[in-house]
């Protein structure tokens, strides 16, 4: 016999391999356990994704809802057939509008649109993006919708919306300042050239070109300052300010300090009070001691500035790992308005006050920057006609964070 | 063997039969076991002698009272062709059928066959010729055989007509054994004389090869020899009494018999001739079985004489007291008697074959898997010689 016969009779015996009677029926079985794998991932897949499923009919009746979407609207699992995506919507608009356009998916199309919903327990909104198709549950036609919530989007679409205005508020203030400090160097400018005409003049007794030159050293000296908070905003504005820390003896600093603006309050009959904690000890903190300086420097200026008259105190406290440095006068004080913007760049207390008051509005701006590089805090507390009281802190151990800036 | 005191057979085999139902008014059941193999939509193959029959009818009616939708698929010719089977799965899928009854002859249940394979293999039927090629199982089948030879309603059997190519395509695999058999004796009653002489002439020579087959076990030879020995003694009397429901019932039960032999233990020369001979001029199954029989009795007979000598004893051939070549020659000649009896006298040339044709049909004959079973493994010189023979 030949090999391919014998091959043959064997197989036609039925003893070669695969050559068993076939049956439709394990054939079918096999086709069952696909199709229960397939659906047993395919959950496992619905319940992965980071989106809210829903598969309903048309008339807005729960087939099946991921965990996902349970979570989301806040609905049981037991509970969801007696929920309609009609629950899930509030706006009978809305609800109008998501019914024509059921009607179209069910004739083949889809859709992508946004939403407000609500979620089923205390209907708190939930603005969503919505993607709809047409399927098939037990023969009959359905929609799945995927339901990507976009709560969080719209928060970050909002901060950029307010981005975009400070932006643009920012651009504005820029260009006000621009006009304000050309006014600022233009008047000191007028009394310099002005003066100087004056001193052409013949006849002019000592006494007078004494009191011309005065003046225009104040008018230069004004305008020195112009320039120097000019250059020192802009070296902050451009990154070019470096922090040096050093052990700072906090008393040595406000006695100078002290030393130095009792003139300046006298002349304008003001008192000036020097305050420190009752132990009477030296502190010694690690800063920057040219900004300290700076800062401080800058609050009493302003202070004796809009303080018609009264005191003024300044010292400090300290708190766990803080100093809390205070200047506090019985001035014209600041509206609850402006107090939150005194501090950013190119504003001052209030547009009236330019007229009455000089200065081009950046010493609290630059003692802002500075206090931020230190890693402080700066804030006041004012009232109208009363006074202010500005506070900042310092850390009072040396921060890796600072020494890095 | 039969006396008790050979030695039984002991080398691995196996036995397939699918559920079947004989006796009067098994036909009926069809609705029943279309439902109960969960089936939804029927497509009903038959043919268009059938439908001429009160069986379609019956049997639309099952199924009408089991609420199962169906449709008739009836365009299948004698020897069932490969482009029928096509279309029948075209039917088939076109109706979203789900399972296949079959009423019919052996053309009509293995045109079924076929398009139940292809419609869930989705290749051309000619991709199956052969054994064991069949890789998915088709949907359910329930055959109701109409003729009492064929027995593909229990075989692991297919034959389609390669019709480009004329010769016809044995396909064999467990997996073409149906689901249920219904076999109703009744049936038989819408066969003319020459039809139950072929169709019972068909199943002697399923038995005889069988029992003579390499691959034959102790089950296989229990149904053939009863085969043969209930057509001997019944063919010819249901012959001439074909209403006798008795006479029909034994040759319906010796097809079954016959068939669930071949089935399991294969067939021989004569088939894998006939398959040839049937293809190449379309004629009648049977009848070619008739003619070949007795010349491959002649050319097998040395291989496997014991087997032959007891199919002599079961003929009622007295066989003592002579040698082997007078008893095949006895056998022979019983054999061709039996023919002429059923009114079978033709030989090839009567057909209208040719020697001509002789190369063409032995060597579409020699590549037929039913040769693998001849107890004598031939050659195609061997089957040019029976051919030329049979002239």
């Amino acid at each position: 016999m030949s090999e391919e016969w014998e091959k043959y009779r064997n197989k036609i015996i039925g003893l070669g391999e695969g050559s068993s009677r076939k049956s439709y029926y394990p054939e079918l079985q096999n086709k069952i356990e696909e199709l229960e794998t397939s659906r047993e991932n395919l959950l496992t897949i619905v319940n992965s994704i980071s989106d809210a499923l829903f598969i309903h009919d048309q008339e807005g009746k729960i087939l099946l809802l991921n965990k996902k979407a349970q979570d989301l609207y806040q609905i049981q699992e037991d509970e969801f057939d007696r929920i309609s995506i009609y629950d899930l919507i509030l706006d009978p608009t809305d609800q109008n509008k998501i019914c024509l356009i059921w009607d179209k998916v069910i004739k083949g199309k889809s859709y992508v649109f946004e939403l407000t919903s609500v979620n089923a327990k205390d209907k708190d909104e939930i603005p969503v993006q919505v993607s709809i198709n047409q399927s098939i549950w037990n023969g009959k036609k359905v929609l799945v919708a995927v339901v990507r919530d976009f709560k969080e989007r719209k928060k970050y679409e909002e901060e950029l919306i307010a981005a975009k205005k400070k932006a643009e508020e920012n651009d504005r203030l820029k260009s006000a300042f621009l006009a304000n400090i050309s006014h600022e160097i233009r008047t000191p400018m007028n009394g310099i050239l002005g003066f100087a005409e004056l001193l052409k003049l013949p006849d002019l007794t000592g006494e007078q070109m004494l009191n011309y030159v005065r003046i225009i050293e104040t008018c230069g000296a004004r305008m020195l300052n112009i320039i120097n908070d000019l250059m020192d905003i802009s070296k902050v504005e451009s990154g070019l300010v470096t922090v040096s820390l050093k052990a700072v003896d906090v008393t040595e600093q406000l006695n100078y300090l002290f030393e130095l603006f009792k003139p300046d309050a006298e002349k304008k009959g003001l008192k000036l009070i020097k305050v420190e904690p009752t132990s009477g000890s030296s502190i010694i903190i690690y800063t920057d001691k040219e900004k300290l300086i700076a800062i401080l420097t800058n609050l009493l200026k302003n202070a004796i500035k809009f303080c018609p008259h009264g005191t003024i105190r300044f010292g400090y406290t300290t708190q766990k790992q803080q100093i809390v440095f205070f200047v506090e006068d019985t001035g014209i004080g600041i509206s609850k308005e402006k107090i939150s913007t005194i501090f950013e760049r190119f504003i001052r207390g209030d547009h009236e006050m330019s007229a009455k008051y000089e200065g081009a509005g950046l010493g609290l701006s630059i003692v802002k920057a500075y206090i931020d590089m230190l890693s402080g805090k700066i804030w006041v507390d004012s009232e109208i006609g009363i006074g202010s009281k500005f506070y900042f802190t310092l850390p009072l151990s040396p921060d890796q964070s600072i020494c890095k800036k | 063997m039969r006396n008790g005191t050979g030695e039984i057979q002991l080398e691995l085999r196996k036995f397939v039969a699918p559920e079947y139902i004989f006796g009067l008014s098994a036909r009926l059941l069809a609705g029943n076991f279309c439902r109960q193999l969960g089936g939804k939509k029927v497509l009903l193959v038959t043919d268009s002698g059938i439908i001429k029959t009160s069986w379609l009818k019956e049997v639309e009616n099952s199924l009408i009272q089991s609420d199962i939708d169906y449709v008739i698929f009836s365009s299948i010719s004698p020897n069932p062709r490969d482009y029928e089977v096509m279309e029948g799965v075209k039917c088939y899928r076109e109706n979203k059928c789900n399972i296949i009854l079959a009423l019919g002859g052996g053309s009509v249940l293995d045109a079924a066959k076929g398009i139940g394979i292809v419609s869930t293999n989705h290749l051309p039927i000619s991709t199956f010729e052969g054994v064991d090629k069949i890789e998915r199982p088709m949907p359910p089948l329930i055959c109701i055989p109409t003729t009492g030879g064929t027995a593909a309603d229990v075989s692991q059997f297919a034959i389609i007509n390669n019709y480009s190519e004329r010769y016809k395509m044995a396909i064999i695999s467990k997996s073409v054994v149906p689901d249920v058999a219904l076999i109703d004796p009744e049936t038989l009653t819408s066969m003319d004389s020459f039809l139950t002489a072929c169709t019972g002439i068909d199943a002697l020579s399923h038995a005889f090869e069988a029992y003579v087959s390499n691959a034959s076990s102790a089950v296989t030879d229990l149904y053939a020899l009863e085969a043969i020995r209930l057509i001997h003694f019944n063919l010819l009397e249901s012959y001439h009494h074909p209403l006798d429901i008795q006479l029909r019932g034994k040759i319906m039960l010796s097809s079954l018999y016959a068939g669930l032999a071949f089935s399991n233990a294969s067939l021989g020369c004569v088939h894998s001739m006939a398959h040839s001979l049937g293809g190449y001029l379309d004629l009648p199954h049977g009848e070619c079985n008739a003619i070949l029989l007795p010349h491959v009795v002649d050319f097998n007979y040395n291989s496997a004489s014991d087997r032959y000598n007891i199919i002599a004893q079961t003929l009622n051939i007295s066989i003592s007291g002579l040698n082997e070549s007078q008893i095949k020659k006895r056998l022979i000649d019983h054999l061709k008697s039996f023919n002429q009896s059923l009114g079978i006298n033709s030989n090839l040339s009567d057909k209208q074959v040719t020697i001509s044709d002789i190369p063409v049909l032995s060597a579409k004959a020699i590549k037929d898997p039913c040769n693998a079973t001849n107890p004598k493994p031939p050659i195609k010189r061997d089957i040019e010689v029976i051919y030329s023979e049979a002239m």
